[in-house]
């Protein structure tokens, strides 16, 4: 599959240790990236198979059926996983990230016992490969920075958690864990346990806005600085400006279906 | 062990080493922290230190998932290390705190448990939440979603599931998921419309995923009351992978890491459920299994009797012979019982017996309670025999009733299985009292058989089975000994027909331990001084804080100076005892080596300690039977009002009983007791404190019967910790230091005695000979084994050409052949001479049988008897009445004989002659009261509490220990002889059987043989006679037949009838005669049964 183009860079700050950047995406490269790589990660085999098994399986259950198998197979896949998926494909292609599964659509549940990350991987090569988690935001809002920055649900405050909340990171690292063995990235998830068995601290803390609006660096610039206060060993916050409305998103992610269900 | 696992590695030994440490401070300061003015509390560094090693354990776990959640016999190896590390996780994941949040708080406690199920170790998730108050409380489901109320509920299942305490915890499973299948309807409608679209789908996979899991939990509630579905494992398998992917589509890791778990969790309690052995065996099993989960909450197996059965083969009926060894509580008895069964069930249609032998008559009496419990209610019979070493005429009718099964029927036989001692057991064996095959021979404690004074009979009483008794299987229980392969294919040799199974290594143990020595110190004033308490390391591995001495309880903890309690260590032991008393609901021992330092212990603890806020029923019970039974100044009943009880030798056979049944039923808080509690416990208690390490007789307390004495502490729903303490003398380096080589010391393998016999015989004269060992009393036994053969071969030729055969027989000649050739062979010629010998007097081999003496001890006793009694002697007027001639000869005989020389000598060599024992066992027959016989013949007069409580130890254990064993072996031996004045011959039936009941007059204390025929069922001694009496109008006639149908009278005898027999005034009324005989004996009444089902509805929850 084809690498997302870079991009034009249109900014950067940097607070150490915490880098943002803001990368302009042109529309024919925006247009490549939707509709090739991120959809194929939206459409993962993974997420098929967990739909069709335990839909049929609900009445062994002996509770009633109906009313969720109802719901599960006509969800629509939301915007925001399309971002998701793009923001995981560009750190892979630029960035030495590597999420090894369509994480995304695992561990972002707000109402999940204890809420995960939208990004969860590695970062880095040979013995310097680190767990990577972070948070995606999507938004057409034209104020910067857009209020998916603020407040309790927003991404900064969310960073703040990774940066803080050892727990969560825990779960996150154990759940890596039960999913690890037989995989490829196993060796990066043995590394990048060893780093963090000996430093908590030690994993890197990853934040993806993704515009559809004209670049400004408001986005990013008084946000680096809140998340350097928190101090993680490695920060990086991007701003992914793309071109193209969010309504238009799904058509190209699913060309055949027109917006294809999850 | 644990794996080799490269996060194990990352963490370091000494991460986790320190981690573990951690976890053991956190146990101690928790369970009896206060007591040890210890408090520990982890700093948010070391909190950190046990997550990180918890992530390591877990991760290293999970490589093995698929074996931990499917395990089999192929996969062990990796299984046991992932076991390993789940247990280690378990230990540490108690150690922190419980998350305050009502979610994280569930997630906590239901991986907690799910890791000690992981880890073999659901016994302490059990008694965890038993501890546990606040943290396994259900969140109330007012005002709250759907999903959480559904999540709440399941974890109040779960707590139901891990607890079992009794049916309806898990009746309680299946209401509450029938509850939230009837609320479902309306709830999730309103809850999913309340649900953002964009989270809506999330949610649904949420429920989807708590729906499977619901159903899985309700699978394994009906599967754990009902066996039923017997397919349960594909089915509980797919609802754990179809919740835990709807888990991931709910994009929620913590449900699915918690859904992972539990699969395991329901695996393993699956595979350990008692209903999973119902699968492989036969109907007596299904119906013991339904019996015990319905009315004696006994659900699944302990993780060693699961490895038992399951992994290694316990059932296995090509095995005939198995040798289990496991440590202490470890649920040996459960594991034989199962064997029964199936041994009953192979011999169904030939009226299969099963013998069960326990070295101590409490031991038997405590077996025969349980086994009756167990087994009586589906129809399997379980009586005891007496501990006298002979059999009377009631056991002969008892014995032989139903041989020929046609004619009495299958469901009329006497017994199914018999409980009794080696000795005993041996009589009946060698005499083919029961002519019905015996299919089974349970052997508890069966160490004993390198003990230096019995072990020798045991050994050739299995010698003696593997010869007479063809089909019989056998099952050696023993604590753990390194060579049970050895043992178990001595009994079976050949490939495949006999096991040792040794489980006394993996990470189940009953309890967490703290063994330790504790000393006194000096303090500021000479009261204040201080006790101290330090952690010792020892072989099976028990928790020990290293650098640390505790101080026991405030600066003296019981009144007294310095310089007295210093040098007076059963009184350290009782400080001891009265500080862990303090724990609420427990139960201390306090040992030391005489009975008087008992008694001395037991006073003290009753001057320091407050009276029970409420004194039991059971212990009233007790305290009026007392005062009936012993005497009404009986100090033992004022101690009881403290919560203190004493036990000892020096006590009747039924007050030590009826003491160990208020110790079952948790009714004490200390119990005072001589080290020979080591050898006869059967009940749990919380702490030990040890005085002495030796026993009454100076012999030092071995290595077995000290970890089976630890291994009782702790108690399975109580106490986190068992606290073992030790007597040090003061601060002394040395002291301590032999303590810690005391508990430190290696099992060894066992050893047959015979070989040391041998050995012994070659030390002294370079060589063995007839002649140098012929009346030593140690080869008695030895002769006795061999008289036996000759008596099935009857010369001498036959003997000598069977005679290797014959000691191959035993375990001792078969060491001997492989370790010195020179030694056997000349063991080998002693035997054929000694069949020569035996020859030239031929009727001395058959009396040997029929008496359980040695032929050489017979030789000499029938020259002494000669015109020393005569025929009308042998009767109860004849020996019991006003002239006692004839029974001082009888005892003077006795007194010279080797086997009961030993016991009679300890009551003479106190100042009583045999003239004096004569008039002891008279009046004891003929009925005075213990108090009596304890006035007249070892106090004087006028005499002090503690005289009087002095004179009744010694008159207790000389009736009880001595006496009774002695007289009535000695009597009934000599008896049979030739030289008695009676022609057995000419005797009629009527007379043999008198005679015979003479014995059972001595052994029981009472002078109708009717009464013996009561107190051989139990009944106490002071209503024997008037029960008795009352049998015999019913009967008209005493006979063998009447010993069979005794044990139903007594049972169908109404409380009306009780009472008649029982005098007025005396404080003790006929009801709670009948009271203390269903404790005695273990006849209980029926339980009431389960109640019925129900569902529980959200709307009936919020109303409770």
């Amino acid at each position: 599959m084809t690498t997302l183009a870079v991009g034009t860079r249109v900014y950067v700050t940097s607070v150490n240790p915490v880098k943002s950047e803001g990368w302009e995406l042109a529309l024919k490269d925006a247009r490549t990236a939707l509709a090739g790589r991120v959809a194929e990660r939206v459409n993962d085999t993974d997420g098929k198979v967990i739909i069709a098994a335990p839909v049929s399986g609900i009445s062994l259950t002996k509770f009633q059926s109906s009313n969720l198998a109802r719901i599960l197979l006509t969800a629509e896949v939301p915007a925001w996983r399309i971002g998701e998926a793009l923001a995981e494909c560009y750190l892979e292609d630029h960035h030495t990230y590597l999420f090894p599964w369509h994480t995304g659509r695992d561990l972002r549940n707000e109402d999940a016992s204890q809420a995960g990350a939208d990004l969860v991987g590695f970062r880095g090569k040979g013995n310097q490969v680190r767990f990577a988690f972070g948070e995606v935001k999507t938004s057409e809002a034209k104020a910067a920075p857009p209020n998916v920055m603020y407040g309790r649900s927003g991404i900064i405050t969310q960073l703040e958690t990774l940066c803080q909340d050892v727990k969560r990171v825990d779960t996150l690292v154990k759940y890596m864990g039960w999913r690890h063995e037989g995989t490829p990235w196993s060796p990066l998830y043995e590394t990048a346990f060893r780093a963090y068995l000996d430093d908590s601290a030690d994993v890197c803390i990853v934040g993806v806005l993704v515009r559809t609006t004209v670049a400004n660096d408001g986005d990013l610039r008084a946000r680096t600085k809140t998340i350097a206060a928190k101090k993680p060993r490695n920060g990086l916050l991007l701003a992914l400006y793309v071109p193209i409305p969010l309504s238009q998103w799904k058509g190209l992610v699913y060309p055949l279906k027109g917006g294809a269900k999850s | 062990m644990l794996p080799r696992h490269w996060a194990i590695t990352a963490l370091g030994k000494n991460r986790l080493s320190r981690a573990e440490a951690l976890a053991d401070q956190v146990l101690l300061s928790q369970s009896v922290g206060t007591l040890l003015n210890y408090r520990r509390e982890l700093t948010q560094d070391e909190v950190r230190l046990l997550e990180k090693s918890i992530q390591v354990l877990e991760l290293a776990a999970i490589e093995h998932w698929a074996d931990l959640t499917h395990p089999s016999i192929q996969n062990q190896q990796s299984r046991r290390e992932s076991e390993e590390c789940c247990s280690i996780a378990f230990n540490l994941t108690r150690a922190l705190p419980i998350p305050t949040g009502t979610e994280a708080r569930i997630f906590h406690v239901l991986h907690l448990i799910s890791l000690a199920y992981a880890g073999q170790r659901w016994t302490d998730a059990r008694r965890w939440v038993f501890e546990q108050n606040g943290a396994i409380k259900a969140p109330s489901v007012a005002n709250v979603t759907w999903d959480k109320r559904v999540v709440y509920r399941l974890f109040e299942c779960w707590i139901c599931l891990t607890r079992k305490d009794g049916w309806n915890d898990l009746e309680r499973v299946s209401e509450i998921i029938a509850g939230l299948r009837k609320d479902q309807n309306e709830d999730e409608e309103q809850f999913l419309s309340q649900t953002s679209e964009d989270h809506r789908a999330l949610a649904a996979w949420t429920l989807v995923s708590l729906y499977h899991w619901a159903a899985a939990t309700e699978l394994l509630a009906t599967y754990l009351m009902q066996g039923t579905p017997a397919d349960i494992d594909p089915q509980i398998d797919m609802h754990y992978e179809k919740a835990a992917e709807a888990a991931r589509g709910a994009s929620d890791a913590e449900l699915e890491m918690i859904i992972r778990w539990l699969h395991v969790a329901s695996r393993q309690m699956v595979e350990g459920a008692f209903w999973r052995i119902a699968r492989s065996v036969n109907s007596r099993v299904s119906r013991y299994i339904e019996h015990t989960a319905r009315f004696a909450n006994m659900f699944e197996m302990l993780p060693p009797q699961r490895a038992a059965i399951l992994e290694e083969g316990l059932l296995d009926p090509a095995k005939r012979s198995v040798v289990v060894n496991l440590p202490t509580s470890a649920g040996k008895t459960a594991l034989a019982v199962f064997r029964i069964l199936q041994a009953l069930n192979q011999f169904s249609q030939d009226g299969g017996w099963v013998a069960y032998t326990a070295p101590t008559r409490a031991l038997v009496s405590q077996l025969t309670r349980r086994l009756r419990k167990d087994l009586g209610p589906i129809g399997i019979r379980v009586e005891q025999l007496s501990g006298a070493v002979e059999i009377d005429s009631f056991e002969e009718g008892f014995l032989e009733a139903g041989s020929d099964g046609a004619k009495l029927g299958k469901d009329k036989l006497p017994f199914d299985v018999l409980i009794t001692t080696p000795e005993k057991l041996d009589l009946v064996i060698r005499n083919g009292r029961v002519k019905r095959p015996l299919a089974l021979i349970v052997v508890d404690e069966a160490h004993n058989i390198q003990e230096s004074d019995r072990g020798l009979k045991l050994e050739l009483l299995l010698a003696t089975i593997k010869r007479d008794c063809e089909r019989a299987s056998f099952l050696l229980l023993t604590p753990h000994i390194p060579n049970g392969s050895e043992i178990a294919d001595w009994l079976a040799p050949g490939q495949g027909s006999s096991k040792s199974i040794s489980l006394g290594v993996g990470p189940w143990q009953p309890n967490e331990r703290v063994v330790g020595a504790f000393y006194t110190e000096r303090g500021g004033r000479p009261r204040d001084w201080n006790l101290k308490f330090r952690t010792l390391q020892t072989t099976p591995g028990t928790i020990h804080l290293s650098n640390k001495d505790f101080t026991v309880g405030s600066p003296g903890p019981i009144d007294e100076v310095f310089s007295k309690v210093s040098n007076t260590l059963s009184l350290q032991a009782a400080a001891m005892a009265k500080v862990f008393s303090e724990r609420e609901g427990s139960l201390s021992l306090a040992i030391t080596a005489n009975i008087n330092d008992v008694w001395s212990m037991a006073r003290r603890l009753n001057e320091e300690m407050p009276l029970l806020p409420e004194v039991p029923e059971s212990i009233r019970l007790v305290q009026r039977f007392l005062r009936a039974e012993i005497s009404p100044e009986f100090e033992l009943i004022d101690m009881l009002e403290r919560g203190i009880a004493v036990h000892h030798a020096g006590l009747s056979d039924e007050t030590r009983s009826l003491v160990e049944r208020l110790a079952e039923d948790n009714h004490l808080r200390v119990i005072c007791a001589t080290t020979t509690i080591a050898q006869g416990i059967d009940f749990r208690i919380s702490s030990v404190f040890l005085a002495s390490t030796t026993y009454p007789y100076g012999q030092p307390i071995s290595s077995s019967d000290f970890w089976n004495l630890a291994g009782r502490t702790g108690r399975v729903l109580q106490e986190s910790v068992g606290i073992v303490g030790i007597a040090a003398r003061g601060n002394k380096a040395d002291s301590h230091a032999a303590i810690e080589a005391f508990v430190s010391s290696q099992t060894v393998a066992l050893v047959s005695t015979l070989v040391g016999l041998v050995e012994e015989a070659f030390r002294a004269g370079n060589k063995l000979s007839l002649e140098s060992v012929l009346h030593l009393p140690q080869w008695q036994a030895f002769w006795g084994y061999l008289a036996h053969i000759y008596n099935q071969t009857r010369s001498s030729e036959a003997m000598a050409a069977q005679a290797e055969q014959v000691l191959r027989n035993t375990l001792g000649y078969r060491f001997l052949e492989r370790e010195s050739r020179e030694k056997a062979r000349a063991l080998l010629e002693v035997t054929k001479e000694y069949g020569r010998r035996l020859s030239q007097n031929s009727q001395l081999a058959t009396l040997a049988d029929a008496t359980g003496f040695s032929p050489e001890s017979l030789r000499s006793a029938i020259g002494s008897l000669r015109g020393k009694v005569e025929k009308s002697d042998w009767k109860p007027e004849g020996l019991f009445g006003g002239n006692r001639n004839a029974f001082q000869n009888l005892m003077g005989i006795m007194l010279n004989l080797p086997e009961t020389k030993q016991q009679l000598k300890e009551i003479t060599s106190k100042g009583m002659n045999e003239r004096q024992l004569a008039n002891l066992t008279a009046d004891w027959v003929n009925g005075k009261s213990i108090e009596e016989l304890a006035r007249q013949y070892f106090a004087g007069s006028n005499v002090s509490e503690a005289e009087l409580t002095e004179a009744l130890s010694k008159a207790c254990r000389s009736i009880y220990g001595k006496l009774t064993i002695a007289a009535t072996w000695g009597v009934s031996a000599l008896s049979k002889l030739p030289t008695s004045g009676i022609n057995f011959e000419t005797l009629s039936e009527r007379d043999r059987w008198l005679l015979n009941c003479l014995p059972a007059m001595i052994y029981y204390g009472v002078p109708t043989e009717e009464a013996a025929l009561m107190r051989m069922h139990g009944v106490p001694r002071r209503i024997a006679k008037p029960i008795g009496d009352m049998f015999k109008r019913q009967e008209k006639q005493i006979t063998k037949e009447s010993s069979v149908r005794a044990s139903e009278f007594l049972r169908g005898l109404t409380l009306n009838d009780w009472e008649q027999v029982v005098p007025k005034k005396i404080g003790i009324t006929g009801t709670d005669y009948h009271q203390i005989w269903q404790l005695l004996t273990g006849n209980t009444e029926e339980i009431k049964p389960p109640s019925m089902s129900k569902v529980i509805t959200n709307e009936e929850e919020l109303k409770r």
